[in-house]
Parts: structure tokens; sequence; C-alpha cells
């Protein structure tokens, strides 16, 4: 619960490093099928070939390695010719030469290894790199709405694992996928070449690879997803019970908590037993077999060299290859499985690339230079979800320098209608006019410089007090920005701490009070300069000292200025010029607070109830 | 490591049998270069088919042999160390339910769930892979060598010379990446928290129109990321290849050797076969070492956090009086400070007193203790001096459970729990029926339930409904008012609701047949008003007690708070 509230309780999955040592279990770990596969992967290629030159070179020293690899064996083989067993003597230039070649080849495997190493490194990284740029760029575009809908923690995890997942399976995957393949195709053509007898005996591991991977492969996938399921079941018992742990006690709930917990816990402990039994058969199984084709090889080598004399040599370079066999055909195998799985992410990345933008500015669209700051709504109807209206024909007008209050019970629309003013959605019908200009003819860039904002979250960044209050209006000079402070009645506190406007401050609050951020966010907005401000007031937990500073530099702030408050303390409500009572989508009533007092109607009610009739 | 010894000594004997199996899993697998060279030495070199067969079939046992081995080793090690991690997890949960408040204090609910998580999954993989393979690295590692050297001595001091540069290269290459890898985490937290802030102020981006800004923000932690990923990943990838070339120096050099001494009749071609063998295995074995080393590092940093979780303070033990009780609430000289605070006394000399059934509000700017009051009184915490009575007890000679069960609070956060609505609310009494449950849901002003689409059976939590803070708040209320127990507190309960609704709630609450000693804490003037007793602190101590209007006359505090929240402030100006 309270997942969804902008604070501290949003728990953010962070970019993770790759966890090592993921051969084995994690190989069959279940990833989201992708719903468009191919789709998917050509997109993805079209993005790996912005480095095309670089990532052909890499391919093709990976190419280039596999080959030299797959020569090695065959040299080693042949250099074991040079032993001339019945004599018990080594042809020792036919060696040595042999030698040379080998360690020839090994140093050139050593420097292309190196250079594809760096060339791969380096793509992976920047696709990564540009990627996140994109996305970053891209929800700059979306509208209100995109956030609305989603929780942080889904968007950041697109972000940040779906990315990483890209870069490093695909980047990885693809390059053992070729050398693989190679390796296969390269040993194989060598061992055709030798004796073809014996290739044959080695290629029977193919297919009883191949069916225990299957078999193998969909057991423990199904394990493992009912292992993630419970697991976050599980999760979720342990953080809601933990934060609520006062509750737990308060209520006395501690054994029925522990049941439930038991239940989980030990679905978890079976389906994980069962997943790891089934995955850990892997290995062992594919040992036994290779071992049974070297033992085969070996049986069939040692009969064909008694019988027709084949050299040594070859018998050996069989055995090493029989044993090269098996392990690149398992990698591919398990490839499959991460490939979807980066797939299914890269999916989830692409739905942000091509989610809806926010309509564009319309080719003529107007630049708004001096606002003054004059608002009209024009029977204004809208809703979030085109079903539930939220705003029934609201029209007003508020004349520059006005300060209006909006009042209402929750949920009445006072939110909605400041969220329309500054455009985060467009009204299902009706017109909201700036200075007499509809809002939907100007360019969105100039519409923003028309307003300052001091919300309920008062949404600080991590960086110093200065940039904080620097931060809508990066020219601003210290002077003008100490000027600001003191407006609005954060300057005091400020020159007290222990680094003054350099103290560091985090978007999660830690070392500055909840009244002393708000200062700062009023600050922020006096620097701002807007015609228009729109408050959202906090009822927050601040001492009387600081509340009556936020009151007066609200003042301060509001005076010449047009208001648009979302009051709670009826101290604010009673200083507006005018009061917009907003009931079920509708201004119902609008007025000062005296002429309201005197009608008796909705906002008398609201007031007495409050204060008991003590109203001044 | 004393944890692990605990779960050890009551699975010491499938865990000493999966040893016995990894180890002679391992010996199996170390066998075979040798079966191997015999097959080629005896077998094939001799021209001996019958000999190809004997060790043939030899070397089929031992594989067979292994694989029995590895699968019997498999089965147990996922089993116990599955069934391990069940028994950790739901040991530490227990331990955490059962906290004290002061070892809530001093392990923040965000470590605890960490704790509980990632930790535990940490520490279940290290035993899961000691079972599994971390065991059969070293063995192999070492038995390679071992069996190296018997097969041909002199041979075998490549071997070692090998071993020595790999090792060294291993070592720098670790030592190189560690200090490169932190500089990439902390990188990574940056672009994290970049990201997170954008989200969370993503409205005030937009009404500031800063996008410019946000995306040079993000451009220089992005870049960062990108260099320091680089950088960090460049030493392994660097090394790695030099390790592939080590090793395959070293198999020419053995090969070269290795007919020197044929020649001297001191080695035969199935060795220096077998010896490439050990050599690849040995690598293999090295590398897998470091990966141990790796996760033993993160593992030794998993464990101190949870033994240190163990090692807490429980609750206070429920072994006291029980008497019936009616709600008479005692403050007498009342001191406390937080334990893990900077120690500063939260409540000072704190002295007043309610009679049954009447109301209290408690009222004073943030960080005055009001919600510390209650969190005494349903004794989370012991006080440092002076006593609190109800109905004349003291909370500390009464039974804790007892207590509490008296007691019902609605918390500033609502702290709802996965569950219906009316799960949730029977939290209160989980015995009530669903008539009671509807009255405690009437009360709270909560009468919006029905009209949800499932009503009272809506699920509330990830995946369900979602209600407003309002709605949660009454939630929470309406499951403190089923308790119906003698004393009702109300912490900032209200703070979502507009002044209707809540005078509604607050009419409800008194018009009730019960009469429940009311504790309403607030900040709002305009709550306070209606109880009838108002407790004004500030600082921790008592600045007032009284009826509005002997406060409105005595107390200055409460008239400055009256003042700011309820009158208009332009002639303060």
């Amino acid at each position: 619960m309270g997942r969804n509230t902008a604070g501290t309780e949003a728990k953010m999955p962070a970019i993770g490093m790759a966890r090592p040592g993921g051969g084995g279990a994690g190989r069959f770990a279940p990833g989201t099928k992708p719903k468009n596969a191919k789709g998917t992967l050509m997109r993805i290629v079209k993005i790996y070939m912005r480095w095309g030159k670089s990532i052909f070179l890499a391919m093709i020293l990976t190419a280039a390695s596999s080959l030299i690899s797959v020569q090695i064996p065959y040299f080693v083989g042949k250099a074991f010719d040079a032993f001339e067993l019945e004599s018990g003597t080594v042809d020792t230039e036919m060696l040595l030469g042999h030698l040379l070649v080998i360690a020839v080849l090994h140093a050139a495997n050593w420097l292309i290894g190196s250079v594809s190493g760096v060339i791969i490194l380096k793509v992976s990284h920047k696709l990564v790199y540009t990627l996140r740029k994109e996305l970053f760029e891209k929800m700059q575009r979306l509208p209100l709405g995109f956030f609305d809908t989603r929780s942080h923690g889904d968007t950041m995890s697109r972000i940040t694992n779906d990315v990483d997942n890209i870069s490093s399976t695909i980047a990885q995957t693809t390059t053992q996928l070729i050398s693989s393949i190679l390796t296969l195709i390269g040993s194989l053509a060598v061992m055709l070449r030798l004796n073809l007898t014996l290739t044959f005996v080695v290629l029977m591991c193919i297919p009883l690879v191949t069916i225990l991977t299957r078999v193998i492969a969909s057991r423990s996938r199904s394990y493992f997803s009912e292992q993630q399921k419970n697991l976050g079941v599980l999760n979720g018992i342990i953080e809601e019970n933990i934060l609520g742990l006062k509750m737990v006690k308060a209520f006395g709930r501690q054994q029925d908590v522990m049941k439930q917990f038991r239940e989980v816990n030990e679905k978890l402990n079976e389906s994980s037993t069962n997943a790891h039994i089934w995955s850990g058969y892997l290995m062992p199984l594919l040992n036994v077999i290779n071992n049974l084709i070297f033992t085969v090889t070996a049986i069939a080598g040692g009969i064909l060299s008694i019988r027709r004399n084949i050299p040594v040599g070859t018998v050996v370079t069989f055995l090493s290859y029989s044993k090269q066999f098996a392990h690149p055909l398992n990698a591919v195998a398990g490839m499959f499985n991460t490939i979807q799985s980066a797939l299914a992410g890269a999916e989830r990345v692409f739905e942000i690339l091509d989610s809806e933008e926010e309509p564009a500015d319309p080719e003529n669209a107007e630049s708004l230079d001096n606002p003054k700051g004059e608002v009209v709504f024009e029977n204004v109807c809208f809703s979030y979800n085109k079903t539930v209206p939220v705003l029934k024909n609201v029209s007003f007008r508020v004349k520059a320098g006005e300060t209006v209050a909006l009042v209402g019970e929750t949920g009445a629309g006072k939110t909605t209608v400041v969220s329309l003013l500054m455009r985060y959605y467009d009204p299902d019908s009706g017109r909201i006019l700036i200075d007499n200009k509809p809002i939907t003819d100007l360019k969105r860039s100039s519409l923003r410089k028309c307003f300052s904002v001091v919300l309920q979250d008062t949404c600080l960044f991590t960086g110093t007090i200065m940039d904080n209050i620097r931060y809508a209006r990066q020219d601003a000079t210290d002077e003008e920005v100490i000027r600001a402070a003191k407006i609005a009645r954060a300057h005091d506190f400020i020159i007290r701490l222990p680094n003054g406007y350099n103290t560091m401050v985090s978007g999660a609050a830690d070392n500055l009070s909840q009244g002393q951020r708000q200062l700062i966010a009023i600050a922020r907005a006096v620097l701002c300069d807007s015609p228009v401000l729109i408050l959202d007031e906090a009822t927050s937990s601040v001492d009387t000292k600081t509340e009556k500073d936020i009151q007066r530099a609200l003042l301060s702030l509001m005076k010449d200025r047009t208001s648009f408050l979302i009051a709670h303390r009826l101290s604010t409500i009673m200083d507006a010029d005018r009061i917009f009572v907003i009931s079920d989508g509708r201004i119902v009533e609008s007025g000062n607070h005296e002429s309201l007092m005197n009608r008796k109607g909705l906002y008398y009610q609201m007031v007495i109830s409050q204060t008991g009739n003590m109203a001044s | 490591m004393n944890l692990y010894y605990r779960y050890f000594r009551k699975y010491w004997l499938p865990f000493l049998a999966a040893i016995f199996c990894v180890t002679s899993e391992a010996v199996c697998d170390l066998l075979a270069p040798t079966l191997m060279s015999n097959i080629i030495n005896m077998g094939i070199a001799e021209q001996q088919i019958s000999q190809v067969y004997y060790w043939g079939v030899r070397m089929l046992l031992v594989t067979f042999l292994g694989a029995c081995f590895a699968v019997a080793r498999n089965i147990l090690a996922s089993k116990v160390s599955q069934r391990m991690g069940a028994d950790l997890r739901y040991d530490l949960f227990e331990k955490i339910i059962y906290f004290s408040e002061q070892s809530v204090d001093k392990i923040e609910s965000g470590s605890l769930i960490t704790r509980m998580t990632n930790d535990t999954s940490q520490v279940i993989m290290f035993v899961n892979g000691i079972m599994r393979i971390f065991l059969k690295a070293p063995i192999t590692c070492i038995g390679s060598i071992v069996l190296a050297g018997l097969l041909n001595f002199r041979l075998s001091l490549i071997i070692y010379g090998m071993v020595a540069i790999v090792a060294i290269l291993i070592i720098i290459s670790m030592k190189l990446s560690y200090p490169r890898y932190s500089v990439f985490q902390k990188a990574m937290d940056r672009v994290n928290t970049v990201v997170q802030e954008y989200l969370i102020g993503v409205r005030l981006v937009k009404a500031f129109g800063t996008c410019q800004q946000e995306n040079e923000k993000f451009e220089n932690a992005n870049s960062n990321l990108m260099q320091s990923g680089i950088a960090a990943q460049m030493i392994i990838t660097l090394i790695s290849p030099v390790i592939t070339l080590t090793v395959g120096f070293a198999t020419v050099i053995v090969i070269y050797a290795g007919s020197r001494l044929f020649a001297m009749e001191l080695a035969s071609p199935g060795d220096i076969t077998a010896f490439t063998v050990y050599m690849a295995q040995i690598l293999t074995s090295l590398v897998m070492i470091t990966n141990i080393f790796n996760v033993f590092v993160r593992t030794k940093a998993s464990t101190a956090r949870i033994r240190e979780v163990f090692e807490c303070e429980g609750d206070f033990a429920g072994n006291g009086v029980i008497k019936e009780l009616n709600g008479r609430i005692e403050f007498e000289n009342v001191t406390f400070a937080y334990p893990n605070g900077s120690g500063v006394p939260a409540i000072k000399d704190l002295s007043f007193c309610i009679e049954s059934g009447q109301s209290l509000a408690i009222i004073g700017p943030t960080g005055s203790g009001k919600s510390t009051v209650a969190w005494l009184l349903l004794r989370f915490y012991d006080i440092n001096s002076g006593k609190i009575l109800i109905d004349g007890y003291d909370i500390r000679d009464l039974d804790v459970e007892h207590l509490r069960r008296n007691i019902a609070v609605a918390p500033q956060k609502p702290m709802l729990f996965s569950g219906s609505v009316a799960e949730n609310i029977r939290w209160g009494n989980r015995n009530a029926d669903d008539e009671m449950v509807r009255e405690a849901a009437a009360t709270a002003q909560a009468d919006f339930v029905d009209r949800m689409k499932d009503g009272f059976d809506s699920f509330l939590g990830s995946g369900g409904v979602n209600i407003s803070g309002g709605q949660k708040q009454r939630i929470s209320i309406a499951r403190a008012l089923l308790k119906n127990s003698p004393i009702l507190i109300l912490d900032d309960a209200t703070s979502a609701l507009d002044s209707i609704t809540e005078a509604k709630v607050r009419e409800n609450i008194i018009g009730r047949k019960r009469k429940q000693t009311l504790i309403i804490i607030t900040q709002r003037c305009s709550t306070a008003m209606f109880a009838d007793r108002i407790l004004v602190l500030n600082n921790g101590e008592k600045a007032g007690f009284g009826t509005h209007q002997q406060l409105l006359r005595d107390c200055e505090i409460y008239r400055d708070i009256y003042r700011t929240q309820m009158e208009s402030s332009r002639e303060a100006l």
C-alpha cells in the first residue's frame, strides 16, 4: 500500500551489475515471452547497425578467432605425429615447426580476442547509452497521462534493467553464438577431412544433447516460473508487514502473519527445490554424454588405428574435438532462452519509444511575450478516462493579478482545473485562454514560461540549495537568488546552515524539515517570477513560526500575480480575492469570503464545520 | 559464521553426504584424463585393442559413477540449501515480527526489507554454491595438479609455473577492477537518482518548462555511466585473453618439454595429452575460484547484516497482570527519549489525566511529541522515568498483549494490508460478523465502499483497487472502531479528509453508545477545539492543558496556533 505515493516508499529497481555464474540454473529462468519476436529483433538489429562498421569488424574478428581455435587441436595432433613410437625418437624439426604454428595461432588469437573484446565492450556500452538517452528524451515529450497511468517502478525498470538486458545479453550472446556455430562448423570440417567414421561417432552426441536439453528446459522453466511467482508473493508479504509493523503489533496480528508467511514460504521452497533439481540434471548428464562419446571415439579410434594404421596423432586430435563438441551445443541451447527474455525486455523499451507524445505545436503557434496572466475557461468539460466526467461545463474569467482560491471536497475537481490550465491534459470540449489566446494555439515552451508552481510535494532534486532555487531560471545571478530567498523568508534559515547556500539537498527529505523545503520551493517560484502562480497548499507538518513565515512569503508571492490556490487553511482562503467552490465538477459558488458567508451555502457549511461558528 | 553453524547442525547429515558426493564426483572427473592417457598409452600406442576396451570400459564406469554422484549431489544440495533457505527466511521474519520498536528504529524498515529479501537470497545462493560448485573447483584444481605431478613430475613443474602466472594475473585484474567497479556503482546510483527524481517531479518539469536542463543533467549522468562501465570492464576484457594465451603457451612448452623427455624415455605421448587436459581443467577451476571469491565477499556482507538482525532485541514479553480496563489515563512526570535518537527527550516531565469516556486532543507542531504519547500508551517503548497508569495500574505491570487489546489506534499513515476491505477492517476484531463490519465502516464515513464494484470484498493492495488517501484513512478508522476497545487513539487520522467529512466522523464517534476514551492527535485547531480537554505540547513539554476557551485565554502558544490557522493574516503583514 502507498506504493504510488510520490515519496520515499516507492522502491525503484536500480541498474544492477550482471550476476556472475549465470550459467547452469539461471539459464532456464523464464523470461517473459516477446509478443512480436521477429519485429523486435529486426529493430534491435537496426539499432546495432548504427555502429555497423565496428560490429562488422568485431564479427569478422570473432569468426577469425573461432577458425583459429578450431585449427589448434589439429596442429596439436600433427605435433604428436612427430613422436615415432617404435623408435622412441622425435622428429624435432617437424615438432618445432608445428609447435611454432601453434604458438603463432595462440598469439594471433590473443591479439584478435583483445581487439574484438574491446570493440564489443565499447559498442555494447554505447548502445545502452544511446538507448537510454533516446528513452529519456522521449519521456520529456510524453503527456502527463503516461506518467499517471504507470507506476514509477515499472518505468524505471524499463530504462534501467530492460535496456541493460538488451545490451549485455544480445552482445555477448551474438558473439557466443557466432563463435559457437563457427567452432562447430570448423571442427566438423577438420574432422571430416581427417576421418569419416570417427566424425560420425562424434556427431552422435547431437541428438543426445538436443533431447536432453529440451526435456530439462521445459520442466525447469515451469518450476522457475512458479518460483518467481511465489517469490513475488512472499516479498509482498515481507514488505507490507515490515512497513506496517506498528499496526501488526498494535492489533496483535503476529501469529496470523507468521501463518500466512509459512504457507507461501513452503510453496516457494517446493518450487525452488524442484527448479534447482531439474536444472541441475543438465551438467552432469551432459558430462556423461561427453565422456561417453569420448570413450566410444577412443574405442573406435583405437580399433581403427590398429586395423588400419591411423596415426596416433589423428586419434588424439579426434579425442580433443570430441571434448570440444558438446559445449557449443549446450551454449546455443541456453542462448535461445536468454535471447527470448532480452527480446521481451526490448519490447518493453520500444513500447515507451512508440508511445504517443503530447500534441506538437501547431504550425502557426504563437509565442506569448510579456504575458499578463488573464485566465479564461469557456465551457470546459474533461474526464480522465473518457467515461467518468470530472469537470462539467466549467467557465470563469480571472483578471490579471487576482488571487483565486479553489475549495471543495477531495476529488471534486480542484486539481483538475489547474492541470488543464497548465495543459497537462487537453479538455474534452471547451476552451482555455490566457491573455485572450487559446492555449492550444501557443507554443508549449512559451506557455510553460507563464507558470510558477508550488506543489504539495516539494520535489527538490539532489544539488545545492542555490541550484534548487535557480532551477527554473538558470541564468539568474547569485544576488537574484538570494533576493528571492529573502522574499520567501528562506534566507534566514539558509544562512544558519553549516554550508549556507551550498548545503547539499537530496530528493529524499533527510537534512531539512518539511517546512524548510517548502520555503525553498517558494523561493524557487519567486525567482521564476512568472505571471501565473499555481499553489497546492501542503497541510503538512510545520511549526507555527515556519507556518507564519510561509504564509507571509506566499502573500508576498501572490501580490500582483494571478494566483490559483488549492487551499486548505481557512486563513489562506479568507485572504483570497475570489473563492470558487467546486463540487462534483462544477463551480457552484463564487465570490469573496464575506459574500459567500452571507449566502449561507456550501462554503458557509464548510467554514462552520471547521470553526464551529467562531469565524471572525 | 555462527549463522551457518546453526543450520548446518540441523542438516549435517545430508550436507556431509553432499560434500562426499561432490568430492567423489570431482575424483571421477579427475580420473578421466589418466584413464584417457592409459587408453592412448597402453591401447592405441601399443596397438592392443583389448587394452583399449579395458580402459574404455573403466572410463565409462567412472563417468557413469561420476554422473550418479553428481545427480545425488544435485538432489541433496538442492533440497538442503533450499530447505535451509526456507528455515532462515522463516526464522528471520519471525524475529522481525516480534521486534521491539527500539530494534525497528535501529535498523530501518527499508534495510530490514532488503535484508529479508536480498541478503537471504545471497546467503542461500552461497550455501547452494558450496554444495554444488564451490567445493568442486578447488578439489579439481588441486587434484589436477597432484595427478599431473604423479603422472610425470618433471612436466608438472611447467604446470606450477603456469598456475603461478595465471594466479598473479587474476589477482592483478581483481585489484584493478574493484575500485573501478565502485566508481561504476556510484555512477549507476546517480543515473537512478536522476530518473527517479524526474519521474517524481515530472509535473514540476512540465510546469517550469525545464526540459533542456533535465536533458543535460541526464546526459551527464548517462555518459559518465558509460565511461565508468567501459573502464570497469576493460581490465577483465584485456586480461582474459592474456590468461588464455598463457595456458596456450604453456601447452606448447609442455609438448616440447615432453618431447625431450620422450627422447629420454621419461614421458609418453599419452602423458602429454593428459597434461593438456589437466591444464585446461586447472584454468577453468582457477576462473571458478575467482568467482567464488567475488560471491564470498558479497555473502560475508550479507551474513553480517542478517546476524545483526538476529542479535536485536525482541518486544516485551507477555507475562503481566490481566485486569479489566475502563480507560482512565494518567501520565505522571513521564520523561522519555528515543533510545536510538540524539538523546534529547521527546517527552519531558509530562503529567496529565483524563477520565474514562472523555475526549482529549493533543495539539502541537511537528516534533513536539504527540505521536510519542500514543506509542508510549501502547507500550512500544518503556519510559525513562515517571509512570503511565491506566485505571490506576502501571502499564509496565499489565500484560503487554492484554494492554494492546484494550487500545485501538488509527495511525497517521493508514498502513492497510493486501486483502479485501472487510479483511482489513476485521483486523480490529477477527470474530466480527458482516453487520458489525458495516457499522464500523458507516461510523467512519466509509460508505464509498458500498459504491465500489465488489463492495467490501474489493481487494486492496498491489494489483487491487486504487483508493485515495482519504478513503484509506477512513478504512483505517473503521478498523480501529471495530476493535471497540476502551481507549481509541486517532493520530492525525483525518488529515486527508475535508472538513465536512471530518466533522461527521467526529460526531459519529462521539455519538456512539460505548463511551470510549478518545485521544485525538492533530495539528488542526479546528479538530482540537471540540475535545473535552486539549493538551498543548511544545518541544515535548506540556504547554497547556484545558478546554478550548481556557487555552485561548491562558496559553500563548495555543492562541498563536489558533490565529495562524483560523484568522486572516493580511493584517499581520
